[in-house]
Protein backbone atom coordinates (compact mmCIF):
# COMPACT_ATOMS: atom_id res chain seq x y z
CA UNK A 1 0.00 0.00 0.00
CA UNK A 2 2.87 2.33 0.87
CA UNK A 3 4.42 1.61 -2.18
CA UNK A 4 1.30 2.34 -3.77
CA UNK A 5 0.75 5.70 -2.83
CA UNK A 6 4.65 6.63 -3.84
CA UNK A 7 3.36 5.26 -7.75
CA UNK A 8 0.44 7.30 -7.50
CA UNK A 9 2.32 10.79 -6.31
CA UNK A 10 5.06 10.05 -9.33
CA UNK A 11 2.36 9.27 -11.22
CA UNK A 12 0.27 12.60 -10.76
CA UNK A 13 3.15 14.37 -11.15
CA UNK A 14 4.03 12.92 -14.62
CA UNK A 15 0.15 13.53 -15.90
CA UNK A 16 0.69 17.34 -13.97
CA UNK A 17 4.06 17.94 -16.87
CA UNK A 18 1.77 16.10 -19.49
CA UNK A 19 -0.98 18.52 -18.76
CA UNK A 20 1.06 21.72 -18.38
CA UNK A 21 2.96 20.50 -21.63
CA UNK A 22 -0.24 20.44 -23.19
CA UNK A 23 -1.37 23.99 -21.96
CA UNK A 24 2.07 25.56 -23.60
CA UNK A 25 1.52 23.53 -26.91
CA UNK A 26 -2.12 24.92 -27.24
CA UNK A 27 -1.38 28.06 -26.28
CA UNK A 28 1.00 28.03 -29.13
CA UNK A 29 -1.71 27.47 -31.29
CA UNK A 30 -4.29 29.75 -29.69
CA UNK A 31 -8.14 30.82 -31.09
CA UNK A 32 -11.50 30.73 -30.32
CA UNK A 33 -11.27 27.00 -31.33
CA UNK A 34 -8.98 25.91 -28.53
CA UNK A 35 -9.86 28.42 -25.85
CA UNK A 36 -11.70 26.50 -23.84
CA UNK A 37 -9.66 23.22 -23.92
CA UNK A 38 -6.69 25.42 -23.06
CA UNK A 39 -8.95 27.39 -19.73
CA UNK A 40 -10.04 23.94 -19.01
CA UNK A 41 -7.04 21.84 -18.98
CA UNK A 42 -5.39 24.55 -16.86
CA UNK A 43 -7.45 23.62 -13.97
CA UNK A 44 -6.60 20.45 -14.81
CA UNK A 45 -3.25 21.22 -14.18
CA UNK A 46 -3.84 22.88 -10.98
CA UNK A 47 -6.20 19.90 -9.96
CA UNK A 48 -2.81 17.14 -10.68
CA UNK A 49 -1.08 18.90 -8.77
CA UNK A 50 -2.70 19.86 -5.98
CA UNK A 51 -3.28 15.79 -5.49
CA UNK A 52 0.31 14.80 -6.47
CA UNK A 53 1.03 17.21 -3.09
CA UNK A 54 -1.16 15.71 -1.01
CA UNK A 55 -0.85 12.16 -2.03
CA UNK A 56 2.81 12.92 -1.97
CA UNK A 57 2.68 14.84 1.21
CA UNK A 58 0.72 12.11 3.21
CA UNK A 59 3.47 9.70 2.50
CA UNK A 60 6.60 12.16 3.05
CA UNK A 61 5.00 13.27 6.46
CA UNK A 62 3.52 9.80 7.41
CA UNK A 63 5.91 7.14 5.83
CA UNK A 64 9.16 9.10 4.83
CA UNK A 65 10.72 9.10 8.16
CA UNK A 66 12.54 5.44 8.08
CA UNK A 67 13.66 5.48 4.59
CA UNK A 68 15.07 8.62 5.11
CA UNK A 69 17.18 6.50 8.10
CA UNK A 70 18.34 4.09 5.62
CA UNK A 71 19.55 6.85 3.50
CA UNK A 72 21.49 8.70 5.39
CA UNK A 73 22.78 5.90 6.60
CA UNK A 74 23.99 4.55 3.20
CA UNK A 75 26.08 5.52 0.46
CA UNK A 76 24.28 8.29 -1.02
CA UNK A 77 22.85 10.81 1.57
CA UNK A 78 22.94 13.46 -0.64
CA UNK A 79 19.76 11.71 -1.87
CA UNK A 80 18.27 12.86 1.29
CA UNK A 81 20.13 15.79 2.11
CA UNK A 82 20.05 17.60 -0.78
CA UNK A 83 17.43 16.19 -3.05
CA UNK A 84 14.51 15.64 -0.72
CA UNK A 85 15.27 18.71 0.89
CA UNK A 86 15.13 20.68 -2.08
CA UNK A 87 12.44 18.69 -3.31
CA UNK A 88 10.33 19.01 -0.45
CA UNK A 89 10.51 22.84 -0.31
CA UNK A 90 10.46 23.65 -3.96
CA UNK A 91 7.27 21.66 -4.24
CA UNK A 92 5.39 24.82 -2.71
CA UNK A 93 6.35 27.17 -5.15
CA UNK A 94 5.72 24.73 -7.70
CA UNK A 95 1.86 24.42 -5.96
CA UNK A 96 1.20 27.90 -6.50
CA UNK A 97 2.27 28.82 -10.08
CA UNK A 98 0.14 25.83 -10.97
CA UNK A 99 -2.58 27.38 -8.83
CA UNK A 100 -1.66 30.28 -10.67
CA UNK A 101 -2.20 29.05 -13.78
CA UNK A 102 -6.15 29.10 -14.10
CA UNK A 103 -6.13 32.50 -13.13
CA UNK A 104 -3.81 33.62 -16.00
CA UNK A 105 -5.32 31.52 -18.41
CA UNK A 106 -8.81 33.89 -17.81
CA UNK A 107 -7.07 36.54 -19.90
CA UNK A 108 -8.01 37.56 -23.37
CA UNK A 109 -5.45 34.93 -24.64
CA UNK A 110 -6.22 35.18 -28.38
CA UNK A 111 -6.56 38.81 -28.59
CA UNK A 112 -3.69 39.96 -26.03
CA UNK A 113 0.07 38.68 -26.49
CA UNK A 114 1.28 39.60 -23.20
CA UNK A 115 -1.33 37.19 -21.66
CA UNK A 116 -0.16 34.66 -23.88
CA UNK A 117 3.68 35.09 -23.16
CA UNK A 118 2.88 35.08 -19.22
CA UNK A 119 0.94 31.75 -19.79
CA UNK A 120 3.93 30.19 -21.83
CA UNK A 121 6.03 31.30 -19.17
CA UNK A 122 3.90 29.63 -16.43
CA UNK A 123 3.79 26.23 -18.38
CA UNK A 124 7.19 26.27 -19.20
CA UNK A 125 8.29 26.86 -15.42
CA UNK A 126 5.37 24.15 -14.76
CA UNK A 127 6.97 21.25 -16.96
CA UNK A 128 10.64 21.83 -16.36
CA UNK A 129 10.45 22.30 -12.85
CA UNK A 130 8.13 19.20 -12.79
CA UNK A 131 10.65 17.33 -14.47
CA UNK A 132 12.92 18.62 -12.23
CA UNK A 133 11.07 17.47 -8.87
CA UNK A 134 10.28 13.64 -10.73
CA UNK A 135 14.37 13.29 -11.44
CA UNK A 136 14.76 14.11 -7.64
CA UNK A 137 12.20 11.83 -6.50
CA UNK A 138 14.24 8.85 -8.42
CA UNK A 139 17.39 10.02 -6.83
CA UNK A 140 15.98 9.37 -3.54
CA UNK A 141 14.04 6.44 -4.54
CA UNK A 142 17.56 5.61 -5.68
CA UNK A 143 19.18 6.61 -2.66
CA UNK A 144 16.81 4.00 -0.66
CA UNK A 145 17.69 1.28 -2.88
CA UNK A 146 21.45 1.52 -2.54
CA UNK A 147 21.34 1.90 0.85
CA UNK A 148 19.45 -1.55 0.83
CA UNK A 149 21.16 -3.17 -1.51
CA UNK A 150 24.11 -6.03 0.16
CA UNK A 151 27.62 -3.92 0.28
CA UNK B 1 -2.83 51.08 -15.70
CA UNK B 2 -5.27 51.00 -18.15
CA UNK B 3 -3.21 50.02 -21.06
CA UNK B 4 -2.44 46.73 -19.39
CA UNK B 5 -4.34 43.54 -20.71
CA UNK B 6 -4.07 41.37 -17.59
CA UNK B 7 -6.65 41.42 -15.19
CA UNK B 8 -6.40 42.18 -11.74
CA UNK B 9 -6.68 38.77 -10.67
CA UNK B 10 -3.94 37.77 -12.69
CA UNK B 11 -1.86 40.83 -11.77
CA UNK B 12 -2.50 40.52 -8.01
CA UNK B 13 -2.06 36.60 -7.75
CA UNK B 14 0.75 36.51 -10.65
CA UNK B 15 2.73 38.98 -7.95
CA UNK B 16 1.87 36.81 -4.62
CA UNK B 17 3.27 33.90 -6.51
CA UNK B 18 6.49 35.78 -6.63
CA UNK B 19 6.48 37.24 -2.91
CA UNK B 20 5.28 33.88 -1.62
CA UNK B 21 7.58 31.77 -2.95
CA UNK B 22 10.73 34.36 -2.12
CA UNK B 23 9.12 34.58 1.61
CA UNK B 24 8.56 30.47 1.09
CA UNK B 25 12.37 29.84 0.15
CA UNK B 26 13.67 32.66 3.52
CA UNK B 27 10.95 30.55 5.74
CA UNK B 28 13.52 27.19 4.54
CA UNK B 29 16.67 29.63 5.71
CA UNK B 30 14.85 30.62 9.15
CA UNK B 31 13.66 27.21 10.15
CA UNK B 32 17.39 25.83 9.57
CA UNK B 33 19.06 28.24 11.48
CA UNK B 34 16.62 27.85 14.09
CA UNK B 35 15.04 24.81 15.37
CA UNK B 36 13.17 26.34 18.09
CA UNK B 37 11.42 27.41 15.07
CA UNK B 38 10.92 23.76 13.34
CA UNK B 39 9.89 22.63 17.03
CA UNK B 40 6.47 25.63 17.04
CA UNK B 41 5.76 24.80 13.36
CA UNK B 42 5.30 21.42 14.08
CA UNK B 43 3.28 21.79 17.35
CA UNK B 44 1.08 24.00 15.69
CA UNK B 45 0.36 20.48 12.92
CA UNK B 46 1.26 17.23 12.69
CA UNK B 47 4.44 18.37 10.94
CA UNK B 48 6.62 21.45 10.38
CA UNK B 49 6.58 21.12 6.85
CA UNK B 50 2.73 20.90 6.83
CA UNK B 51 2.63 24.34 8.73
CA UNK B 52 4.96 25.31 6.06
CA UNK B 53 2.77 24.80 3.49
CA UNK B 54 -0.33 26.06 5.07
CA UNK B 55 1.80 29.35 5.49
CA UNK B 56 2.58 29.94 2.20
CA UNK B 57 -1.42 29.09 0.86
CA UNK B 58 -2.29 31.53 3.33
CA UNK B 59 0.01 34.33 2.64
CA UNK B 60 -0.61 33.46 -1.38
CA UNK B 61 -4.33 33.84 -1.26
CA UNK B 62 -4.43 36.80 1.40
CA UNK B 63 -1.49 38.82 -0.51
CA UNK B 64 -3.20 37.78 -3.85
CA UNK B 65 -6.78 39.23 -2.69
CA UNK B 66 -5.05 42.52 -1.23
CA UNK B 67 -3.04 43.14 -4.36
CA UNK B 68 -5.98 42.31 -6.67
CA UNK B 69 -7.93 44.67 -5.20
CA UNK B 70 -6.01 47.57 -4.71
CA UNK B 71 -5.64 50.49 -6.84
CA UNK B 72 -8.65 51.20 -7.22
CA UNK B 73 -9.82 47.01 -8.02
CA UNK B 74 -7.59 47.78 -10.96
CA UNK B 75 -4.82 45.46 -9.79
CA UNK B 76 -0.89 46.52 -8.32
CA UNK B 77 0.72 49.42 -11.15
CA UNK B 78 2.90 47.83 -13.13
CA UNK B 79 3.67 47.33 -16.62
CA UNK B 80 2.65 43.61 -17.81
CA UNK B 81 6.39 42.73 -18.85
CA UNK B 82 7.80 43.81 -15.69
CA UNK B 83 4.73 41.90 -14.15
CA UNK B 84 6.45 39.07 -16.16
CA UNK B 85 9.73 39.50 -14.91
CA UNK B 86 9.00 39.65 -11.50
CA UNK B 87 6.34 36.31 -11.78
CA UNK B 88 8.82 34.16 -13.29
CA UNK B 89 12.17 36.22 -11.34
CA UNK B 90 10.33 35.98 -8.10
CA UNK B 91 9.91 31.83 -8.53
CA UNK B 92 13.06 31.41 -9.64
CA UNK B 93 14.67 33.28 -6.99
CA UNK B 94 13.16 31.20 -4.62
CA UNK B 95 14.12 27.79 -6.10
CA UNK B 96 17.42 28.74 -6.38
CA UNK B 97 17.92 30.33 -2.82
CA UNK B 98 16.12 26.84 -1.44
CA UNK B 99 18.46 24.32 -3.47
CA UNK B 100 21.17 26.73 -3.48
CA UNK B 101 21.43 26.22 0.65
CA UNK B 102 20.99 22.84 0.57
CA UNK B 103 24.00 22.43 -2.24
CA UNK B 104 26.01 24.43 0.21
CA UNK B 105 24.99 22.76 3.57
CA UNK B 106 23.49 19.15 2.45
Amino acid sequence: MTLAILMLHALLGMLFILAAGFVYVDVLNVSEGNLPRIRCISRLTAVLMWAAFFIGGYWYVVHYGPEKGYILKGPWPFAHDFFMETKEHVVMGLLLLATFLPIAATNDLVGSKTARRLMLWIAALLVLTGVGMEGAGAIISMGAKVALLPH
Amino acid sequence: MSTSTLNAQTRGFGLSVAITSIVSALLVLAKEANPGLVTFMKDLTVHHWVTHAIFDVIVFVAVGFLLAKSNNGQGPAIGDEKLIQIIVGGFLLGCVIIAGFYLITG
